[in-house]
């Protein structure tokens, strides 16, 4: 009797146990290196230096008084889990973002630089 | 009253199982894109804060575009939720239609922020809409837009 509820019970949590579990990473690859930033000098280095050292920008913006160049790579992480009643999905994409700011003869005045692609996680949903 | 098993039971709970399988699903997906933006209120002053200084505490910006004689620079994070349920009856190896009803609800919420330079790269005005502040089911299914 006892031996019977014991399997019945392992049946069900077994059939309700089953399915599948699925992580995934994609990565948009822009090959720019930040720490070649200490190469460059406000008010003096200029566009095409910039592009010489960064290589093409993944955008370019103009702005009301020069141009902004955009470098721009992802990494997203995902994770599915199925289950017999319950799906779960889950994913997260985060940037390494630099950006040159321009004036209107080209020269640089500013840059941001934001790494953040190491902070996309797999997990399930909160 | 004893409780007995017998093996028409067994095989009765593992089909409605198995049944099940196939007639209800709910899901929960859960898709963010983007740091949690934070808005350092004292190193934002407007009239004062240049670009090279909120460059310096904020990074670099998620978009920036030129807006009339500014630019405009955006910090954001988009975080989106769906809860889909799925209700059907597999009956399509006996007749060749499937019954199936599902329901979901999407909702995307942004946190914004948003920095207007003027041409001398000084902070003209600024605003942050924090959207995930908001909670799921009410801003969901409330008629307000």
């Amino acid at each position: 009797m006892r031996v019977k509820l014991y399997i019945l019970t392992f049946l069900m949590i077994t059939t309700l146990l089953s399915g599948c579990l699925v992580i995934g990473k994609n990565k948009e690859f822009q090959p720019f290196d930040s720490t070649e930033l200490g190469q460059l000098v406000p008010g003096q280095t200029d566009a095409t230096e910039v592009t010489e050292i960064f290589g093409a920008p993944s955008k370019v913006v103009e702005l009301a008084n020069g141009s902004a160049y955009v470098y721009k790579r992802t990494v997203t992480k995902g994770t599915i889990c199925w289950l017999v009643l319950l799906t779960f999905g889950n994913a997260e994409k985060q940037h390494d973002r630099l950006v040159f700011f321009f004036d209107l003869e080209d020269t640089l005045t500013h840059y941001g630089l934001s790494l953040d692609a190491d902070k996309a996680e797999y997990g399930f949903p909160d | 009253m004893d409780f007995r098993i017998n093996s028409l039971f067994v095989s009765m709970v593992i089909l409605i199982n198995v049944l099940l399988a196939g007639c209800v699903t709910y899901q929960i997906s859960k898709y963010v894109e983007g740091d949690e933006v934070v808005v350092p209120q004292e190193e934002l002053v407007v009239g004062k804060t240049t670009l090279e200084e909120a460059l310096s505490v904020l990074g670099a910006p998620d978009k920036v575009a030129k807006v009339g004689l500014e630019n405009l620079l955006v910090y954001e994070r988009a975080l989106l939720y769906r809860n889909r349920i799925k209700v059907g009856i597999p009956v399509s190896e006996l007749i060749r239609v499937n019954l199936s009803m599902a329901g979901y609800g999407t909702l995307v919420r942004y946190d914004s922020l948003a920095l207007f330079f003027n041409t001398e790269s000084i902070l003209s005005h600024k605003t942050f809409a924090e959207g995930s502040s908001h909670p799921y089911f009410k801003t969901l299914f409330t008629d307000k837009q």
